[in-house]
């Protein structure tokens, strides 16, 4: 009787629904608006219209977008491979055990629920030059001390917290996925004389297909918007912009520089990028897992 | 008992009300004294003293200052939450967004004649009206541990060839030469270079385009490579932070550091007498050696909100001229610091022919931006060149059309 009349449903909905539109979609309408003007300072109100100019200047016009777009997009593809990927071993070993299950999902799930900026300065301690963890252990066994955050090794250095934050979280949905494969599917199966990786291959994957698609899409965007770890762990791209990705490009430009037009256009960028890779991941596993 | 819990809440609101309104006005006020800033209590302390002597309220905002904090002050007039009265930059690029929206003092007198607030000419805006009134004036130079420098034997860095002896010691025995993150904040050193490397007049040019760029300013970015060459800074230069290189500067790991007044309010009390400041040693025949960074670069402003507000008007006022007084001066404008580092900062002072503003402030943020952050730690290590640099900076017309 309750939901033959849904118009009182709408009392419940009308609120969240107006603090998005006001904190989210107006605010990201006014953003879209702004990337075509000239916009001097924070202060500033919109001078000039300058139409595609700041997409043009990212573009084709400034090597550190470039770069920062192509670390999101390396970043992006070590999230699928090392976030999903360590997180699907993990489960599917976890998931074959009888004991201590519950011990390794709070281990795994446990990076987590530490503030981003904590394990980040967590990881620039490990990093130091001087006294940092790393380099206490490398001349303890007699070597040179390294520069971790070099210009060659920044990247790999500050990707590395990024991938491992996460695995738990991915760890945690994909278990639960797998818990849901029934007993009986496994048994009949094993009738059919499949063990092992077969089972996996065969069975197990192809049923959480579906889990997967969803843990794909998620580290996509992740990665898309990552900012506070890199930002504590090389401050403003270090060394020499190196390791920005477009979260943090955006926030030196729209916050240091103070370039707010381009700073939206960047933002514009970050959120289109991410709807049409995640919205592409999906379709094409998707239908990979229709045909299976 | 529904209807006696509303009665006693819509009591509760008008009781409420009637208290604030008895309560006189609040007032909203940011600063930069906050966190490790050693006036920070006694700025406190001020608006303590205020609220009791006026009845009125104040909230206070304020928070260490950074990029990070101009930005959130900004983004406040951006969006019409500024604050009553606030204490920050004046006189340069920082302050010229918020010009319309804060009061000429001018006008503050015109209206309070009985107040004769300062009207001091360091800080004219380009309108030729001066805004903020000053209460901290700053200096910049290098901090040097002298007890490093006697441990191993070695004269103060006074001028070029002995800093490069020190530089190449202080390799030697595994102490930093020159404290600094030029990933972070290569701000002081970028400017001390090019001091170094030409006159004064030619720190002081506001150049318009690249074939106005002094030559000094070439061989200051220059200065800085060779310096990184020499082995002057961490290994880790363009990646560590200001926090860490400052604290190995304290810590007694690192012999030098660029730094300004604020650093000097921060260093151990058990270091007062064997931490000294002076003039970056020049490199240039024709520069001056006796030149440091100083002046004053910010003010308490009354914001025209609070200016335009009838109930609010008096108490802003009242709280800008309490803040401003001399005797607040002397609570939140004195140095901290004392013994050979007091003494050494008075020298630099007394004894020099320049004292100069960083001409970083004047430039427009992205071309400082693009100069600080997108330039200094290439052109340190090789991989840009100084021309290189002054060419991407110049096309950002760092000082106006």
């Amino acid at each position: 009787m309750l939901y033959r009349d849904r118009r009182p449903l709408i009392v419940f909905v009308l609120p969240s629904l107006l603090l998005m539109l006001v904190l989210l979609y107006y605010p990201f309408l006014e953003n879209i608006v702004n990337s075509f003007f000239e916009i001097r300072t924070l202060v500033s109100p919109r001078e000039e219209f300058i139409g595609l100019g700041n997409y043009r200047k990212f573009f084709a016009g400034d090597a550190m977008a470039i770069l920062s777009l192509q670390n999101t997009l390396v970043l992006m593809a070590l999230t699928v491979v090392f976030q999903v990927g360590i997180a699907l071993v993990l489960a599917l070993l976890v998931s074959a055990i009888r004991r201590g299950a519950q011990f390794f999902r709070v281990v795994y799930f446990f990076p987590i629920v530490i503030s981003a900026t904590a394990i980040g300065l967590m990881f620039s301690l490990f990093y130091a030059y001087d006294g940092g963890m790393l380099n206490q252990i490398v001349t303890a066994l007699g070597g040179e001390k390294v520069l971790w955050l070099s210009d060659d090794k920044a990247f790999v250095m500050v990707a590395i917290p990024v991938l491992w934050q996460y695995v738990g979280f991915y760890f945690v949905i994909i278990l639960t996925g797998l818990s849901g494969v029934s007993e009986d599917v496994y048994e009949s199966a094993e009738i059919d004389g499949a063990t092992g990786l077969k089972k996996t291959w065969y069975i197990t994957l192809p049923l959480i297909s579906d889990v997967l698609v969803t843990c794909m899409t998620l580290a996509i965007t992740g990665a898309i918007k990552v900012f506070d770890l890199p930002s504590v762990i090389a401050r403003n791209g270090a060394p020499k912009g190196l390791t920005h990705f477009l979260g943090t490009y955006m926030y030196q430009k729209t916050f240091i520089a103070q370039d707010v037009d381009y700073g939206s256009a960047i933002s514009i960028i970050i959120v289109v990028l991410g709807v049409v890779l995640s919205r592409t991941v999906g379709r094409l596993l998707g239908r990979d897992g229709e045909r299976g | 008992m529904k209807k006696w819990f509303a009665l006693l809440l819509a009591v509760l609101m008008v009781l409420t009300s009637a208290l604030a309104l008895a309560d006189g006005v609040t007032l909203k006020t940011v600063s930069s004294f906050a966190g490790t800033d050693a006036a920070a209590d006694a700025y406190v302390q001020l608006l303590k003293d205020y609220e009791a002597a006026t009845g009125n309220k104040v909230e206070d905002a304020s928070a260490t200052s950074d990029e990070a904090w101009k930005a959130s002050v900004l983004n406040d007039f951006a969006v019409g939450n500024e604050p009553d009265v606030l204490f920050f930059f004046a006189a340069n690029a920082d302050s010229a967004p918020i010009l319309d929206k804060v009061v000429p003092i001018s006008e503050i007198n015109e209206a309070y004649p009985d107040l004769n607030l300062t009207e001091n000419a360091v800080l004219t805006e380009a309108d030729g009206k001066v805004y903020a009134i000053p209460s901290r004036p700053f200096w910049e130079g290098l901090f040097v541990n002298t007890d490093l420098f006697e441990q191993y034997g070695l004269e103060l860095p006074t001028d070029w060839a002995k800093l490069e002896t020190a530089i190449a010691k202080f390799n030697e025995v595994g102490i930093v030469p020159i404290a600094v993150s030029l990933s972070d904040i290569p701000h002081y050193i970028s400017e001390f270079a090019i001091i170094a490397s030409g006159t004064p007049q030619e720190h002081m040019a506001r150049p318009k385009t690249l074939e106005e760029v002094p030559q000094s300013w070439y061989d200051g970015m220059d200065l800085i490579h060779k310096l990184y060459e020499m082995g002057a800074f961490a290994k880790d230069v363009n990646a560590t932070t200001e926090a860490v290189t400052s604290q190995m500067f304290k810590d007694k790991k690192a012999a030098m550091q660029i730094d300004g007044s604020w650093f000097a309010n921060g260093i151990p009390a058990a270091n007062m007498d064997t931490t000294i400041v002076m003039p970056f040693p020049t490199y240039a025949e024709d520069a001056d050696k006796t030149a440091f960074i100083g002046g004053v670069s910010m003010g308490f402003y009354l914001t025209r909100k609070a200016w335009d507000d009838p109930e609010k008007r008096d108490a802003a006022v009242a709280l800008l001229a309490h803040l401003t007084s001399a005797d607040a001066a002397t609570k939140i404008g004195g140095y901290q610091f004392t013994g050979k580092l007091l003494a050494s900062s008075y020298d630099m002072i007394n004894n020099a022919n320049y004292m100069l503003s960083p001409f970083q402030d004047s430039m427009t943020k992205e071309a400082r931006e693009t100069w600080l952050l997108g330039c200094i730690s290439s052109v340190a290590d090789g991989s840009m060149t100084a021309k290189a640099c002054w060419e991407k900076v110049m096309a950002l017309k760092p000082f106006g059309e």
